[in-house]
């Protein structure tokens, strides 16, 4: 039995005839692809090392559309800073009105729901809907254009400037069987506009949950967009999120993943850079413990001249748990003067902990300059012995050596207040698995 | 103050060190010389309890205390400082956090209170202005990127900081010019707390026209085959280490 092909079939039956033509379209095409691709497995290149298996077994049922959204099942995460940001709040991939606000934004920010959005059929929606993410010979995006119920949508006006962040809570609500969502999002920055977007998976309290999201991002003529996902749900949670990002010319795409929960994350990324001079930053940590999985795999494809790209990729894995980072850098052939960093490290807790790593780079271009770096190891041993020769116990000085490995990532995070949030909940899980008094 | 006897020291299943002993009372500077290979470096690792420096048989003890079965943290606890020969990078780790974590773990260990960070930045100021090096140095990452002579300069400041008993220092001199050795052999006479004992281990005798000794040893083949007065380092800078080879095949 699959929980997926379930799911389909349910939608096949109730086919929503509410629905403007070009979702319903959109639907069908998704429908279509994944009957075509099926579930991910082994048998495609991109999912050799991460397998869906364990959350096809489960029952899910994707919460009703109507009624009351449940309440938060635990305290959502605090807003970062002393500011009071814009945020929308979701409980089980439905917007929860009552916990959002959207009264902190500037003229020319709209962020609101996509199920608002698309009751009021608002032309922008239409234009970049399933147009960024296009569903050729992908599973999971396919199933969520079959199955995508809400989620958010932020379109922020030519020459506009967002100072604070807008938040995005993902948080889980009481039920009592496991849950499914197929989150949408939708990032539209115009010409010369800035914002910066924090989505933060908190999860719920109990239960199994799997999310299958797909957000679509377009930056326009020398915009930038800063977009940090920080994954915290509980470990008993599935989440399959897929990110297409289309950076115009002279526009910027910085993005920062960081992965402490989850039973199996998975985070597939496709970042063309389709202008001139424009360039992306894709950086992240993960810290896994006990039987978690996360996977990281990216695509950034430089498609015009002087187009540049940067990821640092940094991991902690402990216990029994397993990363992966699969990386291409493709560079197209008029994306002459391209540049592409890639450098990806993981540090292994225990002999059970498991790392594949698997850097790409397709170069068709002839004058370009592309390097990438993975390794996998343990700590050092002669690091350790300089710190403890200086009067440091062992536990601390493995706290301070991973910490230390792991800031070179964090630093790719611009803002200080953004890093130093993020780093302080390094330091929890420091806390619990690496205490320094034993 | 350092009491070593007859200690033989196997590295990866290799004697090296065949029965070293040697003493060396408070308030004094010894120096160990030797050719390459004679085990100069194992002895200082040995000291410090690295891991892999396998203790087959003898006994070392500061103060009167047995250390063969203390972790290397709990030795420096004890009053020991290994400065290296060649000082490990830290990439990402702020200097400033190793030598304040550093300092309040061997006051912990000592029974001292810690002191906070406002309090340790000016002891930091204040041993960085004697050393005369310059304060950037705490924001950097620790040794990462550093000159030959910044990163012994930095084992200077983390010997001065952490007050030892007995301070190793192991080829201090290696990878430095002459400028640069005057520069840090002189920080290390003018920082030397009192009653603190000096344990200087070096191929060439430059070094001890700077930290000038009261005893020195010849190390060859894992044993001490002479110790005298400061003159048998010039004996050496002049005559090599020829003869004592000789003697000890």
């Amino acid at each position: 039995m699959s929980f997926f092909v379930d799911a389909l079939s349910s939608v096949d039956s109730t086919a929503s005839d509410v629905e403007p033509p070009w979702i319903v379209d959109l639907r069908a095409r998704g429908r279509e692809t994944f009957a075509l691709l099926g579930v991910p497995s082994k048998r495609h290149e991109k999912w050799k090392y991460t397998s869906l298996r364990a959350a096809e077994q489960v029952a899910f049922s994707i919460p009703d559309a109507t009624g009351d959204a449940p309440v938060p099942d635990r305290p959502l995460p605090a807003a970062g800073g002393d500011v009071m940001n814009a945020r929308l709040v979701f409980i089980n991939g439905r917007l929860c009105r009552h916990l959002s606000t959207v009264t902190h934004l500037p003229d020319g920010v709209r962020l609101a729901g996509l199920r608002e959005v698309l009751d009021q059929n608002r032309p922008e929606v239409a234009e970049h809907l399933g147009r960024i993410a296009p569903l050729n010979g992908k599973a999971m995006p396919a199933l969520n254009a079959a199955l995508f119920e809400d989620g958010f949508t932020l379109f922020v006006e030519p020459g506009t400037v967002v100072k604070e962040a807008i938040e995005i809570v993902w948080a889980g609500g009481q039920r009592d069987m496991p849950t499914a969502c197929f989150p949408r999002n939708l990032v539209v920055l115009g010409t010369g506009s800035r914002a910066t977007l924090i989505e933060r998976y908190a999860g719920g309290d109990a239960g199994v949950t799997f999310a299958n999201s797909l957000t679509e991002i377009a930056v326009a003529e020398s915009g930038a967009l800063v977009h940090i996902r920080q994954q915290d749900e509980n470990g008993d949670a599935f989440h399959v999120a897929s990110i297409s990002a289309d950076i115009a010319q002279g526009g910027s795409y910085k993005a920062f993943t960081f992965s402490l929960g989850t039973h199996l994350a998975r985070n597939d990324w496709e970042i063309r850079l389709v202008g001139s001079d424009s360039e992306c930053n894709l950086s992240g940590v993960y810290m896994l413990r006990e039987h978690q999985h996360c996977d990281n795999t990216t695509v950034i494809r430089h498609c015009a001249p002087r187009t540049r790209c940067r990821e640092v990729f940094k991991g902690v894995v402990d216990d029994d748990a397993h990363a992966v980072f699969q990386g291409s850098i493709v560079v197209e052939r008029d994306a002459q003067q391209a540049d592409g960093q890639q450098v990806s490290k993981a540090i292994l807790l225990s002999d059970r902990a498991e790392v594949d790593q698997k850097p790409e780079l397709e170069i068709s271009a002839n004058d370009v300059k592309c390097s990438h770096g993975a390794a996998v190891g343990q700590l050092d041993a002669m690091a350790l012995f300089y710190l403890r020769s200086r009067g440091i116990p062992e536990a601390m000085a493995r706290r301070i050596l991973v910490e230390g490995f792991l800031a070179e990532a964090f630093d790719e995070i611009g803002d200080a207040a953004i890093r130093s949030e993020m780093t302080a909940r390094a330091s929890t899980w420091f806390d619990e698995r690496m205490p320094a008094e034993q | 103050m350092l009491s070593v006897d007859n200690l033989h020291v196997s590295v990866e299943g290799k004697p090296i060190l065949k029965g070293l002993s040697l003493d060396v009372g408070p308030n004094s500077i010894h120096a160990v010389m030797g050719p390459n290979g004679s085990g100069k470096s194992t002895l200082a690792h040995a000291l410090a309890g690295r891991d892999g420096y396998e203790v087959t048989s003898g006994t070392i003890s500061l103060g009167g205390k047995p250390l063969l079965d203390m972790a290397p943290e709990e030795r420096a606890g004890e009053g020991l400082f290994l400065a290296f020969q060649y000082p490990v990078e830290l990439p990402g780790v702020s200097n400033a956090i190793f030598l304040r974590e550093s300092v309040n773990a061997v006051r912990r260990y000592r029974g001292q209170p810690e002191i906070d960070a406002f309090k340790f930045l000016a002891l930091a100021r204040e041993k960085m202005k004697e050393l005369g090096i310059s304060e950037d140095m705490l924001k950097r990452h620790v040794n990462t990127g550093f000159s030959g002579g910044e990163k012994k300069r930095n084992e200077v400041l983390q010997m001065a900081l952490l007050e030892p008993s007995l301070a190793v220092l192991d080829e201090t001199d290696s990878g430095l010019d002459v400028d640069a050795l005057r520069v840090v052999s002189k920080n290390v006479a003018t920082l030397r707390g009192d009653g603190q004992s000096i344990l200087v281990i070096t191929h060439y005798e430059r070094l001890l026209e700077y930290i000038v000794p009261d005893v020195v040893h010849i190390l060859v083949d894992g044993r001490i085959v002479r110790s005298g007065g400061r003159e048998l380092a010039k004996e050496v800078e002049e005559k090599g280490y020829a003869e004592y080879m000789a003697q000890a095949a």
